[in-house]
């Protein structure tokens, strides 16, 4: 009987230390690496899109308004946003930079250009929307003629 | 998995010869038990999904707990004090509470996570198991028998997986975001193992005996949700519980 019952310890105990062992796990979790936007945008926004001047108009002046559609969250309407203006020469160097810009909540936000273009020439504009410091996706390039 | 089945073989090749003192027990059997099933494990399942063009990674801690179990089963004498049988075990349901811990991504900026926990109730397990046991039984006294046991157990598994989990925004400045319902997948698995275990039984009238029986049985299981990495479920556990045996 002795004999029997060591037999079943033997067997309890074994079950047991096979019981304590268990499959190993994934491991810890792991942030996922982050995605980049068009034009290496970090803001998931549609980028704003320019109203006037545009498609080669004549600026009313050489210190021009430029306005532009609002650009808009993917993912959260209503979302705050600012805008910087930038122009550009007819050789594609930046010539003026604005300061950023609130949009305005009719959905169209105007800036007028605070210095003089050079009179009679082309040049080049678009709108960036920025948001804690981070860029969005720059608008599309809009052409037009200092009067 | 081998380890188990050896030391079933030599639990019944040890107790053969040892109970040869003992007259063998010749009735074939049914049996009745109820029981409690023991086992602690925290497994966990991760994955990841596309949220805001960019992925959400999560992990899921499933933590499996003590549950009670229902055993049927009987077996035929084959030869002096062996006999072979099957037996028939089904956990009862289990619902148990995971876990979850997620990175999501930001709503607004890319390569920003906002890193939230919270739980997700109502995970449903549900476990049975097939035993192909072979017994060596003997009587150390006309009223009490013992039996030592082993063989192959073949287990299904069914499981409650997380797919999704929404997520619901706090607002602007998006810094904050709470974790909603998750989207729960069931996948089902078999899973091959062993048991070995000893059951000892008084009997109280001619066909008719009670005891208990504790029992030790195992397999490693995974279940994926398709795409997803496996979680791997060690099914099974240490078995205790009160018998009715019935002899013929």
């Amino acid at each position: 009987m002795n004999r029997h019952l060591w037999l079943a310890a033997a067997c309890a105990s074994a079950s047991l230390t096979l019981a304590c062992s268990s499959p190993a796990g994934p491991g810890p979790l792991q942030k996922p690496d982050g995605g980049r936007g068009p034009a290496d945008s970090l803001l998931k926004v549609g980028p704003p899109v320019p109203v006037s001047p545009r498609d080669g108009q004549v600026a009313s002046s050489v210190m021009p308004r430029l306005e532009a559609n609002n650009s808009r969250g993917l993912f959260t309407p209503g979302l705050d946003l600012l805008l910087v203006f930038e122009v550009f020469d007819e050789g594609d160097a930046l010539v003026y930079r604005s300061a950023p810009v609130a949009q305005d909540p009719s959905n169209r936000t105007s800036h007028v250009v605070a210095v003089a273009l050079a009179a009679g020439r082309p040049h080049s504009w678009q709108a960036i929307p920025i948001r804690d410091g981070l860029q969005g996706p720059p608008s599309a390039r809009a052409l037009f003629r200092t009067p | 998995m081998r380890r188990t089945v050896l030391l079933m073989v030599a639990a019944l090749l040890v107790a053969a010869p040892a109970s040869a003192q003992y007259p063998p027990v010749r009735d074939p059997y049914l049996t009745v038990t109820y029981g409690s099933a023991s086992r602690s494990q925290d497994a966990h399942q991760q994955g990841r999904f596309s949220l805001y063009q960019e992925d959400v990674a999560f992990d899921v801690l499933h933590s499996l707990d003590r549950a009670g179990f229902i055993d049927i089963g009987g077996g035929a004498r084959v030869w002096r004090g062996l006999f072979v049988g099957l037996a028939y075990t089904v956990r009862l349901q289990e619902t148990v509470e995971g876990a979850i811990d997620a990175f999501v991504p930001h709503p607004v900026s890319y390569d920003t996570f906002r890193r939230v926990e919270g739980p997700v109730p109502g995970l449903e397990h549900r476990e049975q198991a097939v035993h192909i046991q072979a017994m060596w039984r003997f009587a150390p006294t006309p009223a009490f028998q013992i039996g030592v046991f082993g063989g192959p157990t073949i287990f299904n598994v069914s499981h409650d997986l997380v797919e999704q989990v929404s997520v619901a925004e706090v607002g602007d400045p998006f810094t904050q975001v709470n974790l909603g319902e998750a989207t729960l997948r069931r996948e089902t698995e078999n899973g091959f193992g062993a048991h070995a275990g000893i059951d000892a039984m008084y009997r109280i009238v001619r066909h008719v005996g009670v005891g208990g029986m504790v029992r030790y049985s195992r397999a490693t299981t995974g279940l994926a949700v398709p795409g997803y990495p496996e979680l791997e479920l060690t099914v099974g556990g240490l078995d205790a519980g009160l018998r009715l045996r019935i002899g013929f």
